[in-house]
């Protein structure tokens, strides 16, 4: 009876020095755990985040070098130039466009009025137009009443 | 890359055919560790891989005063019992299993008398508890304070659960070795 086992003994000596193999997928599965631990540490052998880190602060670099040239080479006008020149483009366009718009009521009202459309005008002239009639017109009323009232008297 | 030195050297530079050699070389011996501390296969690949990232990760921290499987192994037992922490909440019922507590004989076994099959299918079959005390104990020679200290018990618990676990186990033996006479019958 002395190559009788006890439970301790048959599972030490049955399963001491088992082997069972894995799954395909299990080395996989390792590999892709590994993978984001492995990119934050520092190996010399391995692409990591400190490569990574150099990589774009010497891309960041090269783009503010590139751009710091091509600033140099090229004169730009500053701001505020470029701010009055526009200012004054466009203003002149403005009294540009008044003007056009003035000629043509210049031409509509000598054309009304029966006058030579050649005739120059001015502006005051155009102005004062209607505010003459109306005046006129007044007076008129004005000068009649006070015809009736004399012929009246008479 | 044949010698262990080489894939060592290969592993702390990240070399991933040298973590293949290695792997390809310790992964058998190690799953089955891993699955003496596992409910089904299933769990035992999980804790295999967790226990391989940690190895690759820390390679580096192996001094080569000892054999390389020896620290791997202690690896894969440590993250067995990480994963059983974290398993305990989940299975907490399992340790209340009721033991016979009378008329316990140890019983003599033939060593061909079970295959390595059916002696993890007991195993897996085991409460949580009883399973990792047997294995500290029987298996790896810790002792139960130590034991105690691991699975953060009582030391008078780790030896209760041990003698329990022997019981099961020898129960369970008994009952499949019945079973099979009936089948044979």
């Amino acid at each position: 009876m002395s190559d009788k086992l006890n439970t301790e003994q048959l599972i030490r000596t049955r399963l001491d020095g088992a082997e069972l193999t894995p799954s395909p997928q299990s080395w996989s599965a390792i590999q892709q755990k590994l993978r984001w631990p492995q990119f934050l540490r520092f190996n010399p052998g391995r692409f990591n985040i400190y490569y990574a880190g150099a990589l774009l602060l010497a891309t960041a670099g090269l783009v503010l070098l590139l751009t710091g040239e091509r600033d140099r080479s090229e004169p730009t006008i500053p701001e505020e130039k470029t701010n009055t020149l526009s200012s004054i483009e466009s203003s002149a366009e403005d009294i540009a466009g008044e003007l056009v718009d003035k000629s043509k009521s210049t031409e509509n009202a000598t054309t009304n009025s029966g006058m030579h459309p050649e005739t120059p005008t001015t502006p005051s002239q155009n102005k004062a137009e209607p505010v003459n009639e109306r005046a006129t017109e007044g007076l008129n009323t004005g000068q009649g009443e006070e015809d009736s009232e004399s012929s009246q008297k008479k | 890359m044949n010698g262990e030195k080489d894939i060592l050297a290969g592993c702390i530079k990240g070399k991933q055919s040298a973590q293949w050699e290695l792997y390809n070389r310790y992964s058998r011996l190690l799953l089955a560790i891993c699955n003496r501390y596992a409910k089904s296969m299933d769990e035992a690949e999980d804790i295999l891989q967790e226990g391989f990232v940690k190895i690759f990760l820390n390679i580096k921290e192996f001094k080569g005063d000892g054999p390389l499987l020896a620290w791997m192994r202690r690896i894969m037992i440590n993250t067995a019992i990480t994963h059983y922490h974290k398993m305990k909440k989940h299975r907490y019922h399992d340790d209340l299993e009721e033991v016979s507590e009378s008329k316990f004989q140890d019983k003599g076994w033939g060593e061909a008398e079970f295959t390595e099959e059916e002696l993890f299918n007991v195993i897996h079959q085991m409460p949580d508890g009883y399973r990792q005390v047997f294995n500290l104990y029987a298996l790896e020679g810790y002792k139960h304070r130590e034991i105690a200290e691991i699975l953060k018990i009582d030391e008078n618990t780790s030896k209760s659960q041990y003698s329990r676990a022997r019981r099961w186990l020898q129960e369970r033996l008994i009952k499949l070795k019945e079973e099979r006479t009936h089948r044979d019958e």
